[in-house]
């Protein structure tokens, strides 16, 4: 299949455009590079099993004061995460399931990785969330580190 | 001709000539030259070529590479771009968006099923980010056929921005006045998505671009047509 030669000048007379009028940022392509040091190669993967944001009806709109839950499932091990707030004031609350204590890592943006102790009952939080994607690694004594898919709240 | 990770693999050879951009500044030093410098070749010899070295360059991440992520960040990002602002995502959330489907390829890079396909996998994971993420805003309405709001959006639109040539200027308003399918899938062409690229991005079989892309294509010509005369300068 190929382009006809006057299809691909005008493509190529709108990629000109775009590139000024709309350029990609050069943070965009640097945040992704910057990123692969938070490559964990031995972690178990934890997928987002439930998002109740995926429940709403689409016409509604969530409100800024509404939490957002979220489930991440690994094998042995699962996240029940709840995040409120808005813009720099976002809270996140945790639970392991099942209950016990563990280190978790926030990983975001900034690459400084932030860490807290769930209690014996499997509880964490953290304030302050920066804007953009994150992930929460989850290290025990004799388990297998689990990390939570990347996902923007 | 450079050589290394910022080399295009797909550009056809040809003798060494200095790397001199067509477009007005220089390459900064270590940072990949944007598309506009490189020669438009057929989008079937484009695919296998790039395809072909996409996958290379994801073993070599999937290895402990940094430099070969770092490429394929370089080589990928600006099809992701075009994806997420043919959403008509803002700039903060498209660069959220775009980044959370990196990190996405990152937590999975050495489980990835097709990795000669890998821009259409990060295309779509783009897509459903940008869903979900338009559906959060309160921007996605449902009719039947899911469609994205048509009404302005508060933040300038792209080609609202000013320039000097008119020439440009009738193609971006000629542009801005396509429906918004037309928009997304001509941004993406823009870039030199693949068929596949485009069928994940925008939820299209990929029989169906070809003569989109054709209709699209006429549409745009129509409306410069059209803007040109309605400028008051005289044509030759």
């Amino acid at each position: 299949m190929r382009d006809s030669p006057e299809d691909e000048r005008l493509l190529d007379e709108l990629r000109r455009v775009l590139d000024r009028t709309d350029p990609m940022p050069e943070q965009v392509t640097r945040a992704a590079r910057e990123s692969y040091t938070w490559r964990t190669v031995d972690a178990e993967l934890a997928a987002l099993a439930w998002d109740s944001d995926a429940d709403r009806p689409l016409a509604s709109v969530r409100g800024t004061g509404d939490a957002r839950l979220l489930t991440f499932d690994a094998e042995g091990l699962r996240f029940d995460l709840e995040i409120s707030g808005s813009g720099r004031d976002r809270r996140l609350v945790g639970q392991l399931v099942p209950a016990q204590p563990g280190e978790v890592e926030l990983r975001q943006r900034s690459g400084l990785a932030r860490t807290v102790q769930a209690d014996d009952a499997g509880r964490f939080a953290i304030a302050d969330l920066e804007p953009g994607p994150l992930s929460l690694c989850c290290r025990r004594p004799g388990a297998a580190v689990v990390a939570t898919e990347w996902f923007l709240p | 001709m450079r050589t290394g990770a910022c080399a295009p693999a797909w550009r056809r050879p040809r003798p060494p000539a200095p790397a001199t951009p067509r477009m007005g500044g220089a390459i900064a030093p270590g940072r990949c030259a944007t598309f506009s410098q490189f020669e438009r070749t057929g989008t079937t010899e484009r695919n296998r070529l790039v395809d072909r070295d996409v996958a290379v360059l994801l073993g070599d991440a999937a290895n402990g590479d940094h430099r070969a992520w770092e490429s394929l960040v370089d080589r990928l990002s600006p099809l992701l771009w075009s994806v997420a602002r043919g959403y008509r995502l803002s700039q903060p959330d498209a660069e959220d968006v775009i980044h959370t489907a990196w990190m996405r390829l990152l937590e999975r890079l050495d489980r990835i099923e097709d990795p000669a396909r890998v821009g259409s996998w990060l295309a779509t994971t783009v897509r459903h980010e940008c869903l979900r993420l338009l559906r959060r805003q309160g921007r996605i309405v449902l009719t039947g056929e899911a469609e994205l709001d048509s009404g302005a959006s508060d933040q300038p639109t792209p080609e609202a921005a000013l320039l000097r040539a008119e020439r440009s200027t009738l193609l971006a308003h000629a542009f801005a006045q396509l429906p918004q399918r037309c928009q997304q899938l001509l941004r993406m062409l823009a870039v030199r998505a693949s068929y596949e690229e485009v069928a994940g991005a925008l939820d299209m079989p990929v029989g169906a671009i070809g003569p989109t892309r054709g209709r699209c294509l006429q549409r745009l010509r129509q409306r410069l047509a059209a803007g040109g005369i309605s400028v008051s300068r005289l044509a030759d």
